[in-house]
């Protein structure tokens, strides 16, 4: 790993970090658990689309250990794999074939948001052992759903407007 | 803007979100609660077919009829009959009640839901 890609990476980190904290600090006022905003996604998604989608994971797994270590705990950090991963897994997919199927990273953002939710909600279900903990499934797909389009287009907006940006979308 | 996958992918986790909400919606209830003048007085399956009379205030009475899954009053002895005008209940949380008796009829189900924890 090249000494520009490690300082890339690491200021990535530390961003999404801050973004999960940020995102601890500001809940949504709709009172649902699991429904937040996702803003370390934007992370994850441009990473992804600019560099590739391991260096993603890393920061992924290293932001999920950094937060859960810092503000969370244990299950903080089995629900964060349990959306992040899968949402990744997704969102490496979409962005791969994302011109065969036509999508934007809006659309990438959306698949993201939902995956990490179902991720989440069947993480859940094991976790407190309560099957009707999936009665949460509707809206929590919407939820994913608008989440992840609102940080997936927001992602966009960031790629458009840096150098070069525009050939990696 | 958004690109044709994008439409797609919206459209594809909105109908499943439709979809799973109406699957959530028949939570029918299995257990029939009858109470009179804030006392329970009977708790009868939701299965079985069968008429209940019960006896609230001021000796006012109602007959509670099970059928099909459903419930309803079929009679009453109050001025105002509105337990017996009111249409049959079966899902979970569903109530007929009878004020000038103080009869409360609610559908109810064995497993308790209630979460116990809550993730950030």
């Amino acid at each position: 790993m090249s000494t520009d890609k490690i300082t890339k990476l690491g200021l990535m980190l530390a961003l999404s970090v801050i973004m999960g904290y940020v995102e601890y600090l500001i809940p949504l006022p709709i009172g649902i658990p699991g429904v937040k905003l996702g803003l370390a996604n934007i992370v994850i998604l441009y990473v992804t689309v600019t560099c590739g989608p391991l260096e993603a994971l890393l920061i992924l797994i290293l932001r999920i250990l950094l937060n859960g270590f810092m503000f969370g705990n244990v299950f903080s950090m089995i629900f964060a794999f349990s959306g992040g991963i899968p949402a990744w897994l997704g969102m490496t997919f979409a962005h791969k074939f994302h011109k065969k199927l036509d999508l934007s990273l809006t659309g990438t953002g959306m698949i993201g948001g939902t995956i990490h939710n179902i991720g989440q909600l069947t993480a859940a279900v094991f976790l407190v052992d309560q099957l009707k903990v999936i009665y949460y499934l509707p809206i929590l797909l919407l939820s994913g759903l608008i989440t992840g389009g609102i940080t997936g287009t927001l992602c966009m907006a960031v790629i458009r407007r840096l150098p070069h940006g525009r050939e990696s979308i | 803007m958004l690109k044709k996958g994008d439409i797609f992918v919206a459209v594809i986790v909105i109908s499943s979100c439709i979809l799973s909400s109406l699957m959530f919606m028949k939570d029918a209830g299995d257990k029939v609660i009858i109470s009179a003048e804030g006392r329970e007085v009977a708790v009868c399956p939701l299965d079985k077919d069968e008429v209940i009379t019960v006896t609230g205030r001021n000796g006012l009475e109602c007959r509670v009829e099970i059928r099909d899954g459903r419930v309803s009053v079929v009679e009453a002895d109050c001025p105002d009959k509105l337990c017996v005008h009111q249409k049959s209940v079966s899902k979970k949380g569903e109530t007929i009640v009878c004020l000038p008796a103080e009869i409360v009829i609610s559908i109810d189900s064995e497993d308790e839901g209630g979460f116990d924890a809550v993730t950030r």
